[in-house]
């Protein structure tokens, strides 16, 4: 009700702020409160969603310009074309642009992946401290996914140079990751501060399972590390409980975490870490790295 | 809705409901057997003996009480699974068949396959689960555990290498994926392998092509996107695509009808080198070549039934004949909610009879004895394959009575067939919304709202 009544003077607002940042104004962030969304996002659903068929088909170009830049001209070097370009090549018919990627090695991969990234705090976090990493939010909630890229954006006009690394995609990340990303691509991922889906009937659409973890420890690279972090107490336990329980991942030592500089920001960049700090709640979290299987 | 009476005779005319569950064929691996289901019934045939056998079955909580859609032979044929929608999981002894296991899972059965050393049984549900039982028969219950599991979609198909390595699954949301088949199933199956995934469309049916014993086996995959695929699952890598729509004979078929057809069915002879592909509305089989040397599958030939009658489902026998098997039948839901063991006595009766009654066409394909011509050797491999005439089938008429029923019509089994496939393609299409459909739907969000204020 309350947002109904002073709407009109949100509206006023927001395409004030348009304005602003259509003008090339360096201030021009976008704001949150224009982008308000639901808190959830039936992650069930299962209606035609647009993914890509496989890995090879993403157009991870569009995500990083900046680190794509120099394709064209390595290709002309006359490297052989690999596999991948080919597929790149089929895929983009209809596209104006042909990419075709040089050897292998030198394309740059997705390497972190904040699963559930919300307003992406952490990315923007992640990116200073990663320069030469490329890290994608995947967030579910269209509107939440919109604001993320616009910040982004903003961030890249602002800070020349800077925030490349980064991108969000609007995507189911229980159904969709094996389009997106090869067995063993990711270094990091990140689940924090997950829907709890206190329900018992509800417990399946929770991000962390058994069967999820199996596609987790798929797209991990070994030795990879996931972070998971929750101010709810039970599902603080279960998130440990299913990690414990599966053959591939063994927690980090505390010695490890002390030293590992992500661990500080899991309460601090988010968003929801602010919430829970800001009201000196308690925080579960359980950190584990992608081990490989036993022979 | 016209309730069946107790009285099989006075059952007239095929029923068909919105639910039809297709009738499946399979073969038994050494040959002695043949087994239809339709419903909630097994029809099957000794060939050794050229009898039909009857199934014996008096296990807790029953006989199967709604359609069947998944059954196996184990590899050396001893043993035998079928499920269904009834979540009823059913182990079968052939020697005698009779059931000697029966467990209830939580969800509707899609698929079965056994482990390779035959001490498993795996189901796959309609949630995305896949489910493993010890086939070794004990006192006491057996619950079933859970393997490994596709968020929320329904598995289609569930097989195991031959060489017993991984466990393929394929499902509705394109994928297909390879599992590490595990040294302890109890502690389920952690390690997925390889995705392999290139379908554009949900993913009916797998099954394996090459030699088995060079070790060296390919999967081939049907979709509703109307193509045929082969892959190298132990990479993930794509070989070919077959597209089933470039068939001249399908082309020409019915040319109002745009929409794709999804591949329906795959059984690959047993040297490894000839897929048969069934193909929605199509009234007959398509027969690929796949070889060895080029990775490649090419058209071979393509066969039509003398009637208008699209087989449901098909299965390759050990002497290379490939039997086909058209049918459906109503799948009658008895829901989640509470039943009364009288409602439950009563729907299990009605299914089994709706069972018996239901009807089923059967017909058989083999490999054209035309060595009397020896200009024609050369292209024997290439086009050898001919419909046999329904009186040279054998099993003569015994055969055909035990698995088609005793009104085999095929009008009527056109009818269900049909019906059978619409519901398959019902369940498994996503839904599609246009962008203003889309819009539409968000209207009443609080930050919509406020857009249309400000325009």
């Amino acid at each position: 009700m309350a947002d109904c009544e002073d709407g009109g003077f949100k509206g006023k607002r927001r395409s004030e702020q348009q304005t602003l940042a259509q003008g090339g104004n360096q201030k021009g962030l976008p704001r949150k409160r224009f982008y308000r969304a639901r808190a959830h996002s039936n992650p069930l659903s299962d209606s035609y969603f647009p993914v890509p068929n496989n890995p090879s088909d993403c157009d991870w170009k569009e995500h990083f310009p900046a680190f794509f830049k120099d394709n064209a001209s390595e290709v002309e070097s006359g490297k052989p074309a690999n596999d991948e370009a080919k597929s790149e090549v089929r895929s983009s018919e209809s596209g104006a642009v042909v990419p075709s990627f040089p050897a292998e090695k030198s394309v740059p991969k997705v390497r972190f992946a904040d699963i559930g990234c919300g307003f992406g705090g952490l990315l923007v976090k992640l990116s200073v401290l990663y320069p030469d990493k490329l890290m994608v939010g995947m967030e579910l909630r269209d509107k939440v996914s919109e604001y993320v890229k616009e910040r982004i954006l903003a961030l890249r006009l602002k800070y020349s140079g800077q925030y490349e690394n980064i991108s969000c995609l609007r995507t189911n990340a229980m159904k969709y990751l094996p389009n997106y990303f090869e067995k063993g691509q990711l270094e990091k991922m990140f689940f924090l501060f997950p829907d709890p889906h206190f329900k018992e009937k509800n417990h399946r659409r929770r991000i962390i399972s058994q069967a999820l973890l199996a596609e987790y420890a798929y797209i991990m690279a070994i030795g990879g590390i996931i972070y998971t972090i929750t101010d709810v107490e039970e599902l603080g336990e279960w998130m440990k409980s299913n990690l414990d329980a599966h053959p591939l991942f063994e927690p980090l030592s505390e010695a490890e975490l002390a030293k590992d500089p992500v661990v500080d920001l899991l309460t601090s960049a988010t968003e929801e870490g602010q919430k829970v700090a800001r009201n000196s709640g308690e925080t579960y979290r359980a950190i584990y790295r992608r081990i490989a299987s036993a022979v | 809705m016209e309730p069946a009476t107790e009285d099989d005779g006075g059952f007239m005319g095929v029923h068909v409901g919105e639910n039809m569950a297709p009738a499946l064929v399979s073969v038994h691996p050494k040959g002695a057997h043949i087994v239809v289901s339709i419903g909630a019934g097994l029809r099957i045939f000794d060939f050794l003996k050229n009898t039909p056998v009857a199934v014996e079955d008096n296990t807790t909580p029953g006989k199967h009480g709604e359609a069947i859609r998944a059954v196996a032979f184990n590899e050396e044929g001893t043993l035998f699974a079928s499920a269904g929608d009834d979540k009823l999981v059913k182990l079968w002894i052939t020697e005698t068949w009779s059931c000697v296991k029966t467990t209830r899972l939580p969800k509707k059965v899609t698929s079965v396959a056994f482990s390779k050393d035959s001490k498993w049984v795996l189901f796959a549900d309609k949630f995305g689960a896949v489910h493993c039982l010890p086939t070794e028969v004990k006192d006491g219950k057996d619950e079933p555990f859970q393997l490994l599991a596709h968020c929320c979609s329904i598995i289609t198909d569930l097989e195991v290498t031959s060489d017993g390595k991984y466990i393929v699954t394929s499902d509705r949301d394109f994928k297909i994926r390879v599992s590490v088949f595990p040294r302890d199933p109890l502690k389920g199956a952690p390690e997925i392998w390889k995705y392999c995934l290139g379908h554009s469309s949900f993913v009916t049916c797998t099954a394996f092509v090459g030699k088995r014993s060079s070790g060296q086996q390919f999967l081939v995959s049907g979709s509703g996107d109307s193509t045929v695929r082969l892959w190298d699952y132990y990479n993930g890598k794509m070989l070919d695509v077959f597209y089933t729509g470039e068939v001249e004979e399908l082309r020409n078929g019915k040319v109002e009808d745009d929409s794709s057809r999804a591949v329906s069915g795959l059984s690959v002879s047993p040297d490894g080198s000839v897929v048969a592909v069934l193909i929605e509305r199509f009234s007959g089989v398509l027969l690929l070549h796949y070889d060895d040397a080029t990775k490649k599958l090419t058209h071979l030939e393509s066969i039509f039934l003398s009637e208008q009658v699209s087989p449901t489902s098909l299965a390759f026998d050990v002497d290379s004949r490939l039997w086909l098997v058209a049918g459906a039948a109503e799948s009658i839901e008895l829901g989640d909610q509470l039943v009364t063991p009288e409602d439950a006595a009563a729907a299990e009766a009605r299914a089994q009879m709706v069972a018996r009654t239901a009807v089923a066409h059967v017909r058989l394909i083999r490999k054209h004895t035309s060595d009397l011509g020896g200009e024609d050797n050369a292209r024997e491999t290439l086009a050898a394959y001919k419909l046999c005439e329904e009186d040279s089938m054998p099993g003569g008429e015994s055969l055909r009575l035990a698995l088609q029923g005793s009104r085999a019509d095929a009008g009527e089994v056109a009818v269900a067939a049909e019906a059978a496939e619409q519901a398959m393609r019902k369940l498994m299409s996503k839904r599609q919304y246009t962008i203003e459909q889309r819009e539409n739907r968000k209207r009443f969000r609080n930050d919509k709202k406020l857009e249309n204020k400000e325009g």
